[in-house]
């Protein structure tokens, strides 16, 4: 059967006061994303940029404790999911859209056992009961790897690399069509990191399922996306399939940022810097956010927001200067 | 000429477990470890988390003492020295960690920070102010800011005035332990690059520990690989990487995502 594809569109979320002379912070500017069925779609982006709100909204866990509007709509199964009832949303929540987040010890509850947790799961969205559910549990435990004898096993037994494993099979134990996983190896070390993209990437293709890659690191996003998007203060501002947006960067954003990332074949040389950091949601400049640090920036950029404009298969940007620059390599 | 540091055979057993100190499991967090670093380069201790890399650098400053093994940074042996002299010893050698938030009081402005280390250093009182502003320009930080607490600066901001009141030490060597580990690429390539630069001009001799490898063999003159303990390989940075000899050194660059390609990696040493 063909999963699910995830689509996002003109998606706007702003944090609000109760203050209204206080600005609202605009986390998420029109944001437009695919994920089409079966593919890796990685959103990258620094702090701040609205990756992980991006994602938070799709699960409907953004907001709970704060003023938030949000604007656009995400399609799935033909449905808007912001205009779901919270029950609705409950019931695909874990169970067809699942999400694996950076820290596992934070999610997993201390003081129950692996085994149970990932049952509980089963329990809820299938009503299964608990000896149905252990069955189900162990061959989940050996899609990720880990050998049975970690359902008698407390999270505090296990090493990092083996928590997030256990989560990982605690978000698939449903079959999810579509999965959102945050910066899911972050705080792992790199072999550990390698093991685990490694798995997902398994996973995910054996299942077919749909998932939202969020990360700030390029390399990682480059050993397991399909296509990437790059944000920046909120919004998309070059999308591509992977081995073009690597190979054909066109943003000068995009750009720079492959550039300033450290390689020993640039020792002795110093780093590509983009000046500045990036703005915060309540001060995003007009124009084109980026421009203040651009080095390319016109006086149209500090004026008019950039169109997004497409460029090659599956290829757009947003930037006025695209076309007219020439070499940018230092 | 020698090495400006040295450092042999350093050894550090804690004990783990157990209510009274010596009732613990004896546990090796390093177990003879050796290594010299040339003046002015930049040695890379690079290794996965737990591997004993902090031990290593708190060892050399004797902010942990070592259980045995021997340090000559300069002229001078810490695991000699006591009170004052080990005091004056630490201020020439500074320490830089990934935790900027708890490296800063945020009850003390910038310049109260900073001045702290110059009047520990003896810095008269009305040459200190335009030392401060010194400082805070070769970190690229406007002086006109440093009446602002901690709280008004970003994450790579205060890195830089923690650096900033590192320097007001005046030290000959720097450990730095994961100093940009928090902070966004492009704030981390800004604070690289300024490290290269204060080395440069400066001549300043760095032991620089990070679990990044793309970031070791971009700054590192040479490398030392650790795990579990023990530097399993030590050698030039160009060698170590074009050819590891220890199995986990090639696991360890093996592990590394797909390389970043941006426009000059076609003849990348390991793709």
């Amino acid at each position: 059967m063909e999963q699910p594809g995830i689509f996002i569109r003109n998606l706007a979320v702003t944090f609000t006061s109760r203050d209204p002379s206080i600005p609202g912070g605009r986390a998420v500017r029109n944001v437009s994303i695919a994920i089409e069925p079966g593919k890796v779609h990685a959103l990258v982006g620094e702090s701040g940029s609205g990756k992980s709100v991006t994602a938070r909204t799709v699960l409907g866990i953004v907001g709970a404790d704060a003023r938030v509007e949000i604007q656009g709509s995400i399609d799935f199964r033909g449905r808007n999911l912001l205009e779901l009832s919270d029950d609705e949303l409950r019931s695909i929540r874990g169970k067809e859209i699942a999400m694996i987040f950076q820290e596992p010890s934070r999610y997993l509850n201390p003081s129950i056992t692996i085994g149970v947790q990932i049952g509980e799961v089963l329990e809820a969205h299938f009503g299964l009961s608990r000896r149905a559910s252990l069955e189900r549990v162990g061959e989940m435990l050996s899609a990720v790897e880990l050998p049975s004898r970690v359902a008698r096993r407390y999270p505090h037994e296990l090493s990092g690399g083996m928590k997030q494993r256990a989560m990982i099979a605690m978000a698939l134990v449903c079959n999810p069509s579509f999965v959102l996983a945050d910066e899911p190896t972050t705080s792992l070390d790199v072999t550990v990191q390698k093991q685990i993209l490694e798995l997902l990437a398994r996973l995910q293709a054996d299942s077919r399922m749909g998932m939202l890659f969020i990360s700030h690191d390029l390399a990682v996003v480059q050993s397991i996306a399909d296509h990437v998007s790059v944000m920046y203060a909120g919004r998309i501002v070059e999308s591509a399939p992977r081995d073009e947006l690597f190979a054909n960067p066109l943003h000068p954003y995009t750009r720079q940022l492959l550039l300033s990332v450290p390689r020993s074949e640039r020792r002795g040389l110093p780093l590509t810097v983009i000046p500045g950091r990036a703005p915060d949601a309540q001060n995003i400049p007009e124009g084109c956010a980026f421009h203040p640090r651009c080095r390319y920036a016109v006086d149209v950029c500090r004026r008019e927001m950039p169109a997004e404009l497409v460029y090659g298969p599956s290829h757009s940007a947003s930037c006025h200067m695209i076309g007219k620059l020439n070499g940018d390599s230092e | 000429m020698s090495p400006f540091v040295e450092v042999h055979e350093l050894t550090k057993i804690y004990r783990r477990g157990g209510v009274f100190q010596w009732e613990g499991r004896k546990f090796r967090a390093i177990d003879r470890v050796s290594f010299s670093i040339e003046e002015h380069e930049v040695l890379g201790l690079v290794g996965e988390s737990g591997c004993g890399k902090t031990t290593v650098a708190r060892s050399i400053l004797c902010l942990d003492r070592p259980t045995s093994g021997s340090i000559r940074i300069g002229n001078s042996n810490p695991l000699e020295l006591r009170g004052a002299k080990l005091r004056g010893f630490r201020r020439s050698a500074q320490m830089i960690f990934q935790d900027v938030d708890r490296a800063l009081d945020p009850r003390l402005t910038v310049r109260r920070s900073i001045e702290e280390a110059l009047r520990s250093r003896g810095v008269a009182r009305e040459r200190r102010r335009e030392r401060i502003a010194e400082l805070l320009e070769l970190v690229g930080i406007s002086p006109d800011t440093m009446e602002h607490y901690p709280s008004s600066f970003s994450g790579g901001q205060r890195q830089r005035i923690v650096i900033a009141r590192a320097l007001a030490m005046e030290p000959k060597f720097l450990i730095l332990d994961e100093p940009v580990s928090n902070l966004d690429v492009s704030i981390q390539a800004q604070i690289v690059n300024l490290l290269m630069e204060l080395r440069r001009t400066l001549g300043l001799t760095y032991l620089f520990i990070s679990h990044d490898l793309n970031l070791i063999s971009y700054i590192s003159d040479s490398i030392a690989v650790m795990k579990d303990g023990v530097i399993v390989e030590h050698g030039a940075a160009e060698q170590l990487i074009r050819k590891p000899h220890h199995p986990y050194t090639r696991t360890l660059f093996s592990a590394i995502p797909e390389h970043v390609r941006g426009e000059e990696s076609s003849d990348s040493p390991r793709s």
